[in-house]
C-alpha cells in the first residue's frame, strides 16, 4: 500500500486493524520519531527501543488522537515523554565515556571529535527539559510555540528553556575548544 | 543598552532563527568585549548545530513495531488496534447477557405497571365476546392496545440495543460464538432489521441453551403475570 493517504484515513485504516496502514504510519514517521529518540537518548540501541515504545504506545492510543490536529506534534509529545522516561529510568546523567555515538558514521569519528558528536555530548550534559526542547527545536525544526504545545508547557518557559540550553551548550563547546572553521 | 539586554535580544533573534545581528546589537558587541564573546560563542554553537542536525541516522522499525504489536494488543484491554482476539473473563459475555434480559424484563414490568386497570380481557381484541359484553370495557380498549403496542415495540428496541451490545461483549470474550457459518447479527444500519417483530427468540444469536433458557424464563414471567391478572 503505496498510496500517500491523508493522515485521518491511515488512522482509520490502523484503527481498523490494517497491517498495512499501520506499517505505513510507522514507516512515515520513524525516521522524525527515531532521529528525536536518537538524539535525546544518544545510543542507537536505546533510541531503537525508545522509539518502538513510542510507536506501541501511538498505536494503543490512537483513538485519542484529536482528528482536528495533526498528528506529528502529537507523535512528537509521546516520543519526547518516553525519551525523558527513559533518562529519568537511566538515574544518571551520562559521562561522556557512555556516549559512544554509535549511530555516528564512522568519517565522522576520527581521532578527533567532530561539530556533531561535541553537540551530542554536550546535549548529554543537560536537563532532560531542556534536551527536549533543544532537539525538538533544532532537530525536528519545531517553532517555539509548537515545542510549547508538544511539552504541554508556556512558551515562555520553552524560551527560558532553550535560552539556558543554548548557553550552556555554547559554554561546553568553549571549554571543549570548539572553533568555528 | 545593557548587556543583558543584549543577550535577551540575541536569544530572542535565535528563537526566530536570525543569525544577523541588528546594527544596534553590533554596536554594542563592538565595544563590550563580553558580549561579543558571547555572540561569538553563540555562533559556534550554531555552526556545529548545523553538523549535528544534517545526520539522518535511519532505522527500519516498521518490521519490529508490526511484530510487537499484536503481542501489545493482546496484553491491552483498551486497545483499538486489535490484531487478534483480546484475551477477556468468559463471564463477562454471560453477565452482558443476564444484564440485557433483566433491563428487558423490568421495562415489561413497567409496561405492565402502567396498564395495570385493564384486565387480560381488555388486552383481547375489540370482537371478542367478553369484551364485547362489556361497554366500559370496550371503551378503552383502543387506548390500551395502543399502549400496549408502544410499550412492545420500546421493549423491544431497547432490546435490540441490549442485545446488540452483548453481542459485541460476546464477540470480542470468544464465549458463546456461533458456528463460523452463522451470520453476524445487528449488522448493518438498521440493526433491528435483524431481529424478528415478535420476542419468541430474543437471544437468538448466543446459543441454543442459552436462548431456550432464557426464552423459558420469560415465558414462565408472562405466564405468571397472565395468570395475575
Amino acid at each position: 500500500m503505496n498510496v500517500d493517504v491523508s493522515e485521518v484515513e491511515l488512522v482509520q485504516g490502523c484503527l481498523a486493524g490494517e497491517v498495512a496502514c499501520q506499517r505505513q504510519f510507522v514507516e512515515r514517521f520513524e525516521g522524525m520519531i527515531f532521529g528525536l529518540c536518537l538524539r535525546m537518548l544518544g545510543r542507537r540501541h536505546d533510541a531503537e527501543d525508545v522509539a518502538q515504545e513510542t510507536f506501541l504506545r501511538a498505536f494503543r492510543n490512537l483513538h485519542r488522537w484529536d482528528r482536528e490536529r495533526p498528528l506529528r506534534p502529537w507523535l512528537l509529545t509521546i516520543a519526547a515523554n518516553r525519551c525523558r522516561t527513559h533518562l529519568e529510568e537511566r538515574g544518571r546523567r551520562p559521562t561522556p565515556t557512555d556516549l559512544q555515538a554509535d549511530w555516528l558514521p564512522e568519517r565522522h569519528r576520527p581521532d578527533g571529535r567532530d561539530d556533531a558528536e561535541e553537540i551530542q555530548e554536550a546535549l548529554a550534559t543537560l536537563r532532560p527539559e531542556y534536551q527536549q526542547c533543544f532537539v525538538l527545536f533544532y532537530q525536528q525544526e519545531l517553532s517555539v510555540q509548537e515545542v510549547a504545545e508538544v511539552l504541554d508547557c508556556p512558551e515562555g518557559t520553552v524560551k527560558t528553556w532553550l535560552h539556558r540550553a543554548r548557553k550552556e551548550m555554547a559554554e561546553y563547546l568553549r571549554k571543549r575548544g570548539i572553533d568555528q572553521d | 543598552m545593557t548587556c543583558l539586554n543584549f543577550e535577551n535580544r540575541v536569544q530572542e533573534l535565535l528563537d526566530h532563527r536570525q543569525t544577523k545581528l541588528p546594527d544596534e546589537l553590533s554596536a554594542h558587541a563592538a565595544h563590550c568585549a563580553t558580549c561579543h564573546e558571547l555572540w561569538e560563542h553563540l555562533q559556534q554553537l550554531q555552526h556545529a548545530i548545523e553538523a549535528w542536525r544534517i545526520l539522518s541516522p535511519t532505522a527500519a522499525l516498521a518490521d519490529a513495531v508490526l511484530q510487537r504489536l499484536p503481542v501489545e494488543c493482546k496484553t491491552t484491554a483498551n486497545t483499538q488496534i486489535v490484531t487478534t482476539r483480546p484475551a477477556c473473563s468468559p463471564f463477562a459475555g454471560f453477565v452482558v447477557l443476564i444484564a440485557s434480559a433483566a433491563t428487558l424484563l423490568i421495562a415489561l414490568g413497567i409496561g405492565w405497571r402502567v396498564s395495570s386497570n385493564a384486565t387480560y380481557a381488555n388486552r383481547q381484541p375489540a370482537s371478542t365476546t367478553a369484551v364485547a359484553a362489556n361497554q366500559s370495557v370496550t371503551a378503552s380498549v383502543p387506548v390500551t392496545d395502543r399502549q400496549l403496542d408502544v410499550l412492545l415495540h420500546d421493549a423491544r428496541d431497547a432490546y435490540v440495543a441490549l442485545a446488540s451490545q452483548a453481542w459485541q461483549e460476546v464477540s470480542t470474550t470468544n464465549m458463546l460464538l456461533p458456528p463460523a457459518d452463522a451470520a453476524t447479527p445487528f449488522s448493518g444500519n438498521d440493526p433491528a432489521a435483524s431481529v424478528p417483530e415478535t420476542l419468541s427468540r430474543p437471544l437468538a444469536p448466543y446459543g441454543r441453551e442459552l436462548r431456550d433458557a432464557v426464552d423459558s424464563w420469560l415465558q414462565q414471567v408472562f405466564q405468571n403475570q397472565d395468570s395475575s391478572t
